[in-house]
């Protein structure tokens, strides 16, 4: 007992968030400074080599299919993924795994429908695609609307996340966290624009999907390199025993788990932040290699963290140290991997493990804000509010804009602190799901598109996903405490992108106007420069 | 911008292949959705009695797999087929051009 006590007190920065640093924290302080220093750096040489617009916005349109894939991995996976699909992978096995297959799905998507076309069509935003035929103001007003609520979203359970992670693991107030990450990300944005936000992204990929290979190897090095044995012992441990092999609790019936799926494989599709990361490469031919790369990087990374789960289950679920009074998780069932890096690596793979987290949240919320900055900058101040301004007031504004994104972001953070915020995540992405992705869908592919349909369509689909999830069993009746929900579902996008697509059909076939003609004859012209784009586009002048 | 029927072929092609390939990924994905919602009983079920692997496991694995390899199989017959059709195109523009 005493010798419990006695562990459990000399964990008492890490697990308890209070008392001066001691030995098992410096190697996670010396790991994160050691990055944030490195991307400081690296900020600095962006900022130098960013000379213009096209470089602020898409590196120069320079970044390799490796290298962006990379990226793109970087940008997606966040420390929801690692953190929280292995937590719940701790607590109810199977379900996990629902997730990281949704979280997976859209990729094949985006590759065969989505990537060449966008890459084709558009320089630097989404919207420069949905108004390339259409009328450019209505269009980019709604699209910049999409993603700016999409990020905000994101944004928010992302500051949360992290104010908590840092205050656990580096034992920071949550104030002075959500004000650090804040402040790494507007100088990361605002100085370094897409080169600094890039290259983040990348270091931060290798990190974590080098951290988790070791993480699993290690795993697997206490249990004899088994799989079997990795199982046998966590239905033995886990209080659910074989129940965790199957689905559990996590879908409550059909409709929500169809409505769920449909959030997540059309919203990866419709996410502006990663949307953005294909006009960084030279062309289409890349932005298809990139779509390849960051699949089988996110895939593996998802089976990586499926093991990471059941390896806490064996090494820390069962061991006193990683276990508060009550039998929980210290920290919280989020702490799952954090805790199995120690039980497998001891206090330096800990650190490290920690600095990864850390460099997780970072990659995540640079390439949120930069995706924001862009919306603002360059659909909102460049097309709506001017006529086609001039793109280096474009990326003044989008600096200034990166800059109060960060702002808002950390007073945003520190509001919701207490709040119930899980929904959140969810709304961002069906409102990319319903909002983003039927508009970019159909402008690319349908003639029969018109400016009309589009903006009421995307509008309802925005504000669909948004009230239904409100007037839901989450928001109403657990946060507003009313008694019942007025709409049944957790999760609305069934529902939501239905409605999207639904009447943007309806009202572009109906559109008589005269911009509906125009609209519809834009489109055949734009087929050419969709399927070839700018950079194939003239071989001969390129010879002369 | 009229093209001529060769070409016109080659995109239908390329259309083909594309929805082809995204019905594959929808089907596996709702499927899979589907049996979680209906008969999670059935992803229960162990795949042998002696091991503790369900079903679910074993077919999400697979999921995984399969989703990485239809990407692979895209960007094949893209490099390989798709890319003869943007050269056409372009020939075929820069032909108009004259």
């Amino acid at each position: 007992m005493k010798q419990i006590a006695l562990c459990i007190l000399s964990f008492q920065t890490l697990y308890g968030a209070q008392g001066a640093p001691n030995g098992l924290n410096i190697t996670a302080i010396v790991m994160f400074t050691l990055f944030v220093g490195v991307t400081l750096l690296i900020t600095k040489y962006a900022a130098t080599h960013t000379k213009n617009a096209n470089d602020f916005y898409v590196a120069g349109g320079s970044i390799g299919g490796f290298k962006n894939g990379l990226a793109i991995a970087g940008d997606y996976m966040s420390a929801a993924s690692f953190l929280g699909i292995s937590a719940l992978v701790y607590s109810a096995g199977f379900d996990g795994l629902i997730y990281a297959i949704g979280f997976l799905a859209g990729w094949p998507l985006i590759l065969f429908l989505i990537a060449e076309r966008l890459r084709n069509l558009g320089r630097y935003t989404f919207a420069d695609v949905t108004a390339y035929r259409l009328s450019q103001k209505p269009i980019r007003i709604l699209s910049a609307f999409g993603s700016i609520a999409t990020v905000l979203l994101y944004l928010i359970a992302q500051m949360v996340g992290s104010g908590k992670l840092i205050e656990v693991l580096f034992g920071l107030p949550y104030e002075a966290a959500v004000i650090l990450v804040g402040t790494l990300m507007i100088i990361y944005v605002g100085f370094g624009g897409m080169i600094a936000t890039t290259w983040v992204q990348i270091i931060k990929a290798v990190l974590l999907l080098g951290g988790a290979t070791i993480m699993v190897i290690a795993v697997l090095w206490h249990l004899d390199f088994s799989l079997t044995t990795l199982f046998d012992q966590a239905v033995a441990i886990h209080p659910k025993h074989e129940t965790i092999l199957g689905p559990g609790g996590l879908i409550d019936d059909p409709v929500s788990a169809l409505s769920l799926g449909v959030a997540l494989v059309f919203g990866t599709a419709g996410l502006p932040h990663i949307l953005m990361r294909f006009f960084t490469v030279p062309d289409a031919k890349e932005a298809r290699k990139s779509v390849l790369y960051a699949t089988g990087f996110i895939g593996y990374f998802y089976l990586l963290t499926f093991i990471i789960g059941f390896g806490a289950i064996v090494l820390v679920m069962d061991s006193p140290l990683y276990l508060d009074a009550k039998g929980s998780l210290i920290g919280g069932e989020n702490m799952a991997a954090i805790h199995l890096s120690h039980a497998v690596g001891g206090d330096m793979f800990l650190g490290f493990i920690c600095a990864v987290a850390f460099a997780t949240i970072l990659a995540v919320v640079s390439g949120l804000t930069l995706a924001g900055a862009s919306a603002i900058g360059h659909d909102l101040y460049g097309y709506v509010f001017n006529n086609q301004k001039e793109e280096a007031k474009q990326m003044v504004a989008s600096k200034i804009a990166a800059i109060a994104l960060g702002i808002i972001a950390i007073v945003l953070g520190i509001m919701f602190e207490k709040q119930n915020i899980a929904f959140v995540v969810g709304l961002a992405f069906a409102i990319a799901a319903s909002a983003n992705f039927p508009v970019l869908l159909l402008s690319m592919y349908w003639r029969g598109l018109t400016t009309r349909g589009a903006v009421i369509g995307g509008s309802m689909g925005l504000v669909s996903a948004i009230a239904l999830v409100v007037v839901g069993p989450i928001v109403w009746v657990e946060i507003l405490h009313h008694p019942q929900p007025l709409f049944e579902y957790k999760y609305p996008a069934l529902f939501s992108v239905s409605i999207a697509f639904i009447f943007i059909w309806l009202f572009s076939i109906t559109d008589r106007s005269a911009q509906a003609s125009k609209d519809r004859k834009a489109f055949d012209a734009s087929q050419l420069q969709a399927l070839v784009g700018e950079h194939s586009m003239p071989l001969k002048e390129k010879s002369q | 911008m009229h093209l001529p029927p060769h070409i016109l072929q080659l995109i239908a092609y390329k259309h083909k292949i594309q929805i082809r390939l995204t019905l594959a990924t929808l089907i596996l994905y709702f499927g899979f959705i589907f049996m979680v919602a209906y008969y999670p009983d059935l992803f229960a079920q162990k795949i042998t009695p002696k091991y503790n692997i369900s079903w679910g496991i074993a077919i999400a694995f697979v999921l995984i797999v399969a989703f990485c390899t239809l990407t692979a199989l895209y960007v094949y017959l893209a490099n390989t087929r798709f890319d003869t059709i943007t050269k056409a195109l372009c020939e075929h523009a820069n032909k108009e051009k004259a």
